[in-house]
């Protein structure tokens, strides 16, 4: 949808590879102007943390001007390629995380009460976030590609390197344990979810 | 929608920070840039996989073709590839050779034997040898040559006093054999002649039974057929018409009793006195 927005406002995305290709750096700015929102986005919601979401766009963009030679427009396009950087680095920096120490464990929600309206609201949030964070990293990047990015199951399939069935499988049980554990702090009722 | 999609919705990132953009171009674009890959030459790969085959292919003709040029140049003969034989006939050292081939009329050739000729064969016999019936002449003459040998060993024996009870044998069946034939009115060779032929049929007979093994499953056919060509014709027959299993294990009988008289024989026979 993004990829079909951009065509529309200006040069298509494989003229542009083109040239940065040949080395343009103005063309290259235009692509990571026209990418970088995405990028921010999968890789804010694969890590929850806005620092290494920024390593990661700037990794993205400069894999872009790199290996723009061997691009070849099939498959999702540059957008898809891009997802398929930006999540694959993604699960690179968590699995390194995984080995490193205890900090990157997000923190527990707070119990107390809640005073009012807003503070209730970002309990929620939190909540929310430390839901997502916990799940496995390939079902919170099936979750991310095809809910919040809106990409197709079998695109999204492609990203991981899964088939769609395996997918699939992924995204329900994806689902249902972000049901189980927003449940079990009282935000959403048993069953309802997935 | 669901109460989880309505919880998802509120897992928003924040804002992209201001100039995140244009920061990532400006520091991607210091880096040099990877030239083209060169394409892989995997296996399964979609895109290049017939480009594989087709050099695989291309370079598999080139060579049957190299190949049968190369062949054709040395052999001299035309190879059955219309595209080698104009190749080779637009060479011009070669065309003349490539044109003037002429078929050659196929010869039977006789492997030459590994058998050392009998010294003692006489240079007439192998002149002869090209007559219309050379290799039994030949063979008979090797023959004679070799019962004389046997004859002059035994009258050697004789002057010296040594008893010589095989060669009495044989020379009086020849006489035997003879004096029957001329009372019968029928043409008679000489003793000599006769003689070699039972000289050198014993011979035969004791070569072909030293060889007959102890197990009736050994033998060979053709050692059934040489067997059979030793009888007389009468015993031939009855021999012919035994199963292949009886006709063995007579053979075996046969030549275990020869082995036991010759045996005997030697320990009856008193040691000959040097």
């Amino acid at each position: 949808m993004q990829d079909r927005q951009a065509t529309e406002q200006g040069e298509d995305d494989a003229t542009l590879m083109r040239r940065v290709a040949s080395g343009d750096a103005q063309a290259l700015g235009i692509v990571s102007e026209r990418y970088t929102p995405m990028l921010f986005g999968i890789a804010w919601r694969m890590l929850g943390d806005p620092a290494e979401a920024e390593d990661v766009v700037q990794e993205a963009i400069t894999r872009v001007w790199v290996k723009a030679s061997g691009w070849t427009p099939v498959g999702g396009g540059l957008g898809g390629w891009l997802r398929r950087i930006a999540t694959n680095l993604c699960l690179d920096r968590k699995r390194r995380q995984a080995f490193v120490s205890d900090e990157a464990v997000p923190e527990r929600v707070d119990e107390s009460p809640a005073a009012d309206v807003l503070i209730d609201e970002e309990r929620k949030r939190q909540a929310v976030t430390a839901a997502m964070q916990a799940l496995p990293d390939r079902q919170r990047a099936a979750i991310v590609l095809t809910y919040y990015e809106g990409v197709s199951n079998a695109e999204a399939a492609a990203t991981l390197g899964l088939g769609v069935k395996a997918l699939e499988s992924l995204l329900v049980r994806a689902r249902q344990g972000l049901s189980r554990n927003l449940a079990a702090q009282g935000l959403l009722k048993e069953g309802t979810a997935a | 929608m669901s109460g989880l999609d309505q919880l998802l919705d509120a897992y928003a990132p924040p804002p992209v920070p201001e100039g995140l953009a244009r920061r990532s171009a400006a520091a991607a674009a210091v880096l040099p840039q990877e030239a083209r890959a060169v394409p892989t030459w995997r296996r399964m790969a979609r895109r290049t996989g017939w480009r594989r085959g087709t050099l695989v292919g291309g370079a598999a003709l080139s060579l049957a073709l190299t190949s049968a040029v190369a062949a054709e140049v040395v052999s001299g003969g035309r190879i059955e590839l219309p595209v080698a034989h104009q190749i080779v006939e637009a060479i011009p050292a070669l065309k003349e050779q490539a044109s003037s081939h002429v078929e050659r009329p196929r010869v039977a050739v006789r492997r030459p034997s590994t058998r050392a000729p009998d010294k003692a064969l006489p240079v007439e016999a192998a002149v002869t040898s090209d007559s219309a019936q050379p290799a039994v002449a030949l063979r008979r003459e090797q023959l004679m040559q070799r019962f004389r040998t046997m004859r002059q060993r035994v009258d050697e024996k004789r002057a010296q006093g040594l008893p010589t009870p095989h060669a009495d044998r044989i020379e009086a069946r020849a006489k035997r054999a003879i004096k029957q034939r001329q009372e019968r009115g029928f043409p008679t060779p000489s003793l000599e002649e006769v003689e070699m032929r039972m000289a050198m049929r014993e011979v035969r007979v004791a070569q072909m039974l030293r060889r007959v093994p102890a197990d009736p499953a050994a033998i060979s056919d053709a050692q059934v057929a040489r067997f059979a060509r030793l009888l007389p014709p009468r015993r031939r027959a009855q021999f012919l018409s035994l199963s292949p299993q009886m006709q063995r294990q007579l053979m075996v009988r046969f030549a275990q009793r020869q082995r036991l008289r010759r045996a005997r024989q030697q320990v009856l026979t008193p040691p000959q006195q040097p």
